[in-house]
């Protein structure tokens, strides 16, 4: 156990690094110096208040997606489709959003948007774990796939009925202003939504954990075997952790919509749910750390957008090294197994020896 | 077999897998019996007979346990005309009936791959494809789930601990849980209850002396024998009116084997009924008040254990009933 925690720190250590070796490499063909691109980065973050709530900000939606993946991975099911149930998610609260106007208190209005996110993020997602019980369908491939309907439809809806009143961008009018998540800090963008990522994220823990639910999804996933001769149904844990896991991703488009951009554009955050599975991988699938991971990349995200801005370095180069960094986060977690079992395969010899 | 026959004679060589004696004292020139994996004997046919073949495939004896005389009265479980159809169609088990009284061990004595796993399966709410009625304590529970046969007090120890008994990744109190997991006594609202799952995980280390560093360890430290026992510990503690024991043995060593009979015995004279599946002849033997033979889906003979032979035995083992020696 000890062991594997220490692999564990230094692997994700390790492939932060090689994601910023990766990228610094591409720093060079440009003529800058990585290390002083990079020292940059790092102290961009703690310009002003604003910059450094900034990280917060951007992690919010990061814990969700990534706490998406990482239930249903426990339950040994793939949620590719985050994106999609996200998309899902902000559709329905928007349309929920302007359904109130300004007519309901918030201290209503907000709980009931917060509970139709969920639901509809996880109703999208249940689809891919019916599919996958009823017909055997791939859950990889499937909720993948759903991401573009999400997507498409969520362009649609952009483009007709919830098109904003000029009827001249693909984007929504704005929600009323009662129906804004509150700011935590004046000045900055801070709202509460990161509270409740940091909230929801232990209820995963706690739910994976302590409750008889989160057990079965687990032992589902460990040896579906032995799942079956203890009659915990496969199926029932594939819709049932889908569900949950689509409704995380759901939240994110609340804490995006109401939180942040109090309106919906086509297309915004495309990337959020390819990230949170990058996290959920170095996090080892552990909501709380997910937590940390999610600020990283938030840290990353921040710093990278500001150096683009102020040293004629494309941003573009921050996206790569978040992806590079993923890629060989997900590499370490394949060595990590490969280490584990090398030294379980030790110390079994050694008793044997004995 | 004719085929075979000339295969042969053209000059090829064959390698003919069966557990047929007939068949194999029909075709073969030369005879290796083996059991679990390992050689028990190379022999040429003109030298060997069926009696000789099937002592071998039993392997060594041991000197059966005392055992204590049935205390209890009144039937536990009873099977009538029992078939279960594989996932391929066939008939697994065909037209079985048995029974097995309070406080009586049934050993189902047979070569592996006659239908055992399957038994203990349908036993267990696994199959869905049978006909016929099962009887536990007087309730019908042929339809019954899996669920249901583990709330209706019936345990089952698997042939294959490390798949279907054991979460090997999760700890050992985690791998008590495992089939109590919809049990309300076990949670609050589905919050685990851990100070009952603590002390009971404890009481099972102790009561069966399971060597462990603790009941939080990983189940995939623990050693064969250990493993085993927590998984004896378990079922046996659901299973109040049966237990199924299925290879309960395999693997071990002697010391845990010891153990794990011991074992068996002592929920046999809490007036379990108990159905104990074995390969091995001589754990039959041992343990068994009445001893059922088991031969492709087919129950051959039930018989009082002071009436059987192993010679007997491992005829019928191998498919061939008295009538047929005797024509032979």
């Amino acid at each position: 156990m000890k062991h594997n925690a220490k692999d564990l720190i230094l692997s994700t250590l390790l492939s932060v690094f090689a994601g910023l070796f990766v990228s610094g490499l591409l720093l060079l063909f440009l003529n800058k110096n990585p290390l002083i691109a990079y020292g940059k980065l790092f102290s961009f973050l703690f310009r002003d208040g604003y910059t450094f709530a900034e990280i917060f900000v951007k992690a919010t939606p990061l814990i969700f997606t990534a706490l998406a993946f990482a239930f249903t991975f426990k339950a040994s099911l793939f949620n590719i489709g985050a994106q999609g149930q996200f998309y899902m998610g902000a559709v329905t609260v928007l349309a929920v959003s302007q359904l109130f106007g300004d007519r309901v208190s918030s201290l209503i209005a907000l709980p009931i948007i917060f509970l139709s996110s969920f639901i509809a993020g996880g109703l999208w997602g249940a689809m891919v774990g019916y599919f996958k019980a009823r017909f055997k369908a791939n859950d990889f491939l499937v909720s993948m796939m759903s991401v573009y309907i999400a997507l498409a439809f969520m362009n649609y809806l952009l483009r007709t009925v919830l098109i904003e009143s000029k009827r001249e961008y693909p984007q929504s009018d704005p929600i009323a202003e009662k129906l804004f998540m509150p700011v935590l800090v004046n000045g900055t963008r801070l709202h509460i939504g990161f509270i409740l990522a940091v909230i929801i994220a232990i209820l995963c823990w706690f739910l994976l954990y302590k409750t008889t639910i989160g057990y079965r999804v687990r032992v589902v996933g460990q040896n579906p075997v032995a799942a079956r001769f203890a009659g915990i149904s496969a199926g029932r844990v594939s819709i049932l952790a889908f569900f949950i896991s689509g409704g995380l991703a759901g939240l994110a488009g609340f804490t995006e919509v109401n939180g942040v951009q109090h309106m919906l554009v086509q297309g915004f955050n495309p990337s959020i749910g390819a990230e949170g599975i990058g996290i959920a991988i170095l996090a080892n699938a552990n909501p709380i750390g997910i937590i940390f991971g999610s600020l990283l990349f938030g840290a990353l995200k921040v710093g990278g957008s500001i150096l683009g801005q102020t040293s004629g370095i494309p941003s573009s180069i921050i996206e790569l090294m978040e992806g590079f960094v993923m890629i060989f986060v997900i590499l370490s977690y394949y060595f990590r197994r490969k280490i584990e079992l090398r030294r379980n395969i030790h110390s079994l010899m050694n008793r044997k020896s004995l | 077999m004719e085929f075979v026959k000339e295969f042969r004679n053209k000059g090829y060589a064959v390698v003919f897998i069966s557990h047929k004696l007939q068949e194999v004292m029909h075709i073969a020139d030369r005879i290796i019996v083996m059991r679990n994996g390992q050689i028990s004997g190379i022999l040429k046919k003109e030298d060997t007979n069926e009696k000789e073949l099937s002592r071998l495939m039993i392997g060594k004896e041991i000197a059966p346990i005392e055992m204590t005389a049935r205390k209890y009265k009144g039937t536990m479980l009873e099977v009538k005309d029992l078939t279960v159809f594989s996932k391929q169609g066939h008939k697994a088990l065909n037209s079985i009936s048995f029974n097995i009284e309070k406080g009586e061990i049934l050993g189902i004595a047979g070569v592996s791959g006659n239908g055992q796993q399957e038994l203990g399966e349908t036993l267990s709410g696994l199959h869905e494809q049978i006909n016929g009625k099962i009887l536990l304590d007087d309730i019908q529970i042929e339809s019954f789930t899996v669920r249901e046969c583990i709330e209706s007090g019936i345990g089952y120890v698997h042939a294959d601990r490390h798949t279907a008994g054991l979460v090997l990744d999760m700890s050992l109190r985690e791998n008590l849980l495992l089939k109590n997991s919809y049990n309300k006594n076990w949670s609050r609202k589905t919050v685990i209850d851990n100070n009952k799952l603590d002390t009971y995980s404890r009481e099972i280390v102790e009561n069966y002396s399971v060597k462990t560093s603790g009941i939080d360890s990983p189940m995939k430290g623990l050693s064969g024998g250990n493993q085993q026992k927590v998984v004896l510990g378990r079922e046996v503690s659901i299973g109040e009116k049966l237990v199924i024991f299925d290879q309960p043995t395999r693997g071990l060593d002697l010391g845990a084997i010891e153990y794990v009979h011991r074992t068996i015995l002592a929920e046999r004279d809490k007036g379990k009924s108990i159905l104990l599946i074995s390969t091995e002849l001589s754990e039959i033997f041992a343990l068994s008040d009445r001893i059922a033979v088991l031969y492709n889906g087919r129950i051959l003979k039930i018989m009082e254990k002071k009436d059987a032979t192993t010679e007997e035995i491992g005829m019928l083992m191998a498919g061939i009933t008295k009538e047929q020696t005797n024509e032979a």
